[in-house]
């Protein structure tokens, strides 16, 4: 469909960080901790999977969910599993790297996943656009087919798996996998994350294995600083968010990269022209350009036509963006009015419909659907925040 | 260390909106340079202060409104580089710098400045000349004709083309010299090759997009050949009028004007399809021999509603999309 854009093509800037070999950079005392498993009771293989999964705590870093409760979910029901190394976000390479050098583990960690789900075929999936890597992403890792997403950035995986149709899958990042297997064979917890520490603020960007509760300094400063930083990221570079405090800020579980980056361009203020690119890049289809608009000048009645519930929060608009603007967190704004504000009507009606509470539910049908002051709230919350995005 | 919060995205394209626009200057520094070459120095005068003008006005009016201005935004630039390129080498400096003014000051600092102007500010001070000074903005000097930097021009001034079809007649000039731009005609906008080669140069930049021209050429081709105004007749008709008077100069930069055009893909093509109907229908029946600015003028209060309009479409398409292929339900304001 024509106005669907199918994504931008980004330079990906992986390299330095993806060829080096991955360091680990782990606090000693959770590095060695064990899981105690003698008083495990199950009955069958796959629920000692799950039970190990979630003994050792392990988070998929990809969407922050438990693993064991997405393994439970899936437990005998799935026909895929998929592992999800879709590193799309430039200076990002903590999944694709992962699994070129810890193939092994990976391969453990799906054949335990497939054991759960029940299921024989197994798959890897891995972003085709990335142009600047030294080494080359073999067709075949432990002799598992590796599938290439192709199309621009982003790669979002509901959309390109679309040819999988209704098949049920299950999703794993590669970082999981390699915990599971590690918890199912050497009893290990999970106490480490890897991310990629790049931008150019770095002096060697490399890919890290890194215990959880370290802070963000003392990450950055384990691959040194050339100079100062005026933007810190935790997360990808499209869709990372920029913290301000690096000695009290710490590593989680999905965190993907740590990135560090100096502009020297001085602010521009530029005025939209309305040159109409973010909607051609737009993944959704909607036009950020008309909600930045009616953002800016508090026209809230107008989003209706435009949707804004539905952006993925790619930020491929502010990338594409000529006059540097910040479209993509107006659309994020815009999304959260929309989505507030219907989750507040809901809120509203239950109640009045609930026949245990009759003193509130007798006027609430006389008033306005939207009592007044809910309605305002998210209204001033967004103009409490509109002069800081400026 | 502490540091400012930023809001994603991180990293970000290199182009921007002053590229954008060198990118027009650029393209239409070719065509004075062409006009350098029919008309000696007195065409880059005339650019240079209308330049000056626009931009004069444009900071005065920015200052008045106390918005910030951004020197480093080149749109004025670009509308007072457009307005002379118009207009026949032989004008008058005074009726340029009155357009220069005219664009500025009434038909874009009132609306907001860059990025809000309803109406494209080249073609409204190009209106507001062509109806004070018809007749000077209408007769042309013959094309190879160097003319005096200063004084009056005292070589006699000839009618264009588009005046000859005005009148139902057919302008006898051959393909070749109509391609070079040897007949005249406003001096930005007789030289068909180049402005052939800038419309390739832009769209190749990413700057103004392939739909949009043509799809305008192609309707006003379309209706040249259906309703054709000189006895020729058909496809010399199409020729004529493709290349005559303001069109071809038009459909690339007062049509590619990013501000006073819709933004969808669909919208812009709807737009530009009945823009070129507005432009034959002002050929056909109005009274000057050039309305391309007159319609772009039209059509630029109906940007709102082709927007809109093809915002309809897009929400109906997106939610079907959605709700069809990938079984996802639109969450829906209640």
């Amino acid at each position: 469909m024509p106005m669907f854009s199918k994504g931008i093509v980004l330079s990906q800037h992986k390299e330095p960080a993806f060829s080096k070999p991955i360091l680990r950079f782990v606090h000693p005392q959770t590095d060695s901790l064990k899981l105690d498993l003698k008083k495990l009771t199950v009955q069958s293989k796959q629920e000692a999977i799950i039970e190990i999964a979630r003994l050792a705590r392990i988070v998929d870093e990809r969407d922050g969910k438990l693993l064991y409760r997405k393994l439970k979910k899936c437990q005998g029901k799935a026909k895929i599993v998929i592992a999800d190394a879709l590193d799309d976000e430039p200076y990002v390479s903590s999944r694709i790297a992962p699994l070129l050098q810890m193939g092994e583990e990976v391969a453990d960690g799906l054949d335990l996943c497939c054991t759960v789900a029940g299921c024989q075929e197994k798959s890897i999936m891995v972003y085709k656009m990335i142009t600047d890597l030294e080494a080359r992403i073999p067709r075949t890792i432990q002799k598992i087919k590796v599938m290439r997403v192709r199309g621009g950035y982003p790669a979002s995986q509901e959309r390109r798996l679309s040819h999988l149709g209704d098949t049920p899958r299950l999703v794993v990042g590669v970082g999981a996998l390699i915990h599971l297997a590690r918890a199912v064979y050497q009893q290990k917890q999970q106490s480490t994350v890897f991310l990629t520490v790049a931008g150019n603020c770095v002096s060697s960007p490399m890919n890290l294995e890194v215990s959880l509760g370290m802070t963000v300094m003392q990450v950055l400063e384990r691959c040194g600083l050339s100079q100062q930083p005026t933007r810190v990221v935790c997360g990808g570079s499209m869709t990372g968010v920029s913290i301000m405090d690096t000695e009290n800020t710490l590593v989680t579980h999905t965190t993907r990269a740590i990135l560090a980056f100096r502009e020297n361009q001085r602010d521009a203020h530029y005025n939209c022209i309305g040159c109409g690119r973010c909607e051609q890049v737009c993944p959704s289809g909607l036009n950020p350009m008309y909600i930045h608009r009616f953002v800016q000048t508090h026209y809230y009645k107008g989003f209706s036509l435009f949707d804004p519930q539905l952006c993925i929060g790619c930020g491929t608009c502010s990338y594409i963006c000529p006059s540097k603007l910040e479209v993509s967190s107006s659309v994020a704004k815009a999304k959260a009015y929309v989505l507030g504000d219907s989750a507040d009507t809901q809120e509203e009606s239950e109640p009045a419909t609930n026949s245990s509470k009759p003193e509130q539910g007798k006027p609430a049908p006389k008033q306005s659907p939207r009592p007044k002051e809910a309605r305002q709230s998210p209204e001033d919350d967004l103009l409490k925040d509109l002069p800081n995005a400026q | 260390m502490q540091l400012k919060q930023y809001p994603a995205p991180h990293i970000r394209n290199s182009q921007t909106t002053r590229g954008v626009m060198a990118d027009a200057i650029a393209a239409l520094s070719f065509l004075y340079a062409m006009a350098y070459y029919y008309h000696g120095p007195r065409p880059l005068v005339m650019g240079l202060g209308s330049v000056a003008i626009c931009l004069l006005c444009d900071v005065l009016c920015t200052v008045i409104a106390r918005r910030r201005y951004n020197l480093s935004d080149y749109s004025a630039v670009v509308t007072g580089m457009i307005l002379p390129l118009m207009m026949p080498a032989s004008v008058d400096y005074r009726i340029v710098a009155v357009a220069g003014i005219f664009a500025i000051v009434v038909a874009k600092a009132p609306f907001g400045g860059v990025g809000h102007n309803v109406f494209n500010p080249a073609a409204a001070g190009f209106s507001f000349a062509a109806i004070c000074f018809g007749d000077a903005l209408f007769t042309y000097p013959p094309a190879d004709l160097k003319l005096p930097l200063w004084g009056s021009i005292e070589f006699p001034l000839t009618s264009s083309p588009a005046f000859v079809l005005r009148l139902g007649g057919t302008p006898n000039y051959d393909s070749m010299s109509i391609l070079l731009g040897k007949y005249p005609g406003p001096m930005g906008a007789t030289n068909i090759l180049v402005l052939v080669a800038c419309l390739i140069y832009l769209v190749s930049r990413g700057t103004i997009r392939w739909s949009m021209p043509l799809s305008f050429f192609a309707t006003v081709g379309v209706l040249a050949f259906a309703f054709p105004r000189s006895a020729a007749g058909g496809l010399a008709s199409v020729v004529y009028e493709l290349a005559s008077g303001l069109l071809l100069f038009g459909g690339i930069f007062l049509l590619g004007d990013p501000v006073t055009t819709p933004k969808r893909e669909m919208s812009k093509v709807a737009f530009a399809v009945t823009s070129g109907v507005m432009v034959m229908l002002f050929r056909h029946f109005g009274n000057m021999e050039e309305g391309i600015t007159f319609a772009l003028l039209v059509m630029n209060a109906a940007v709102w509603g082709f927007d809109m309009a093809g915002e309809y479409v897009a929400r109906m398409i997106r939610r079907r999309k959605l709700e069809t292929f990938e079984g996802a339900k639109v969450p829906k304001k209640v």
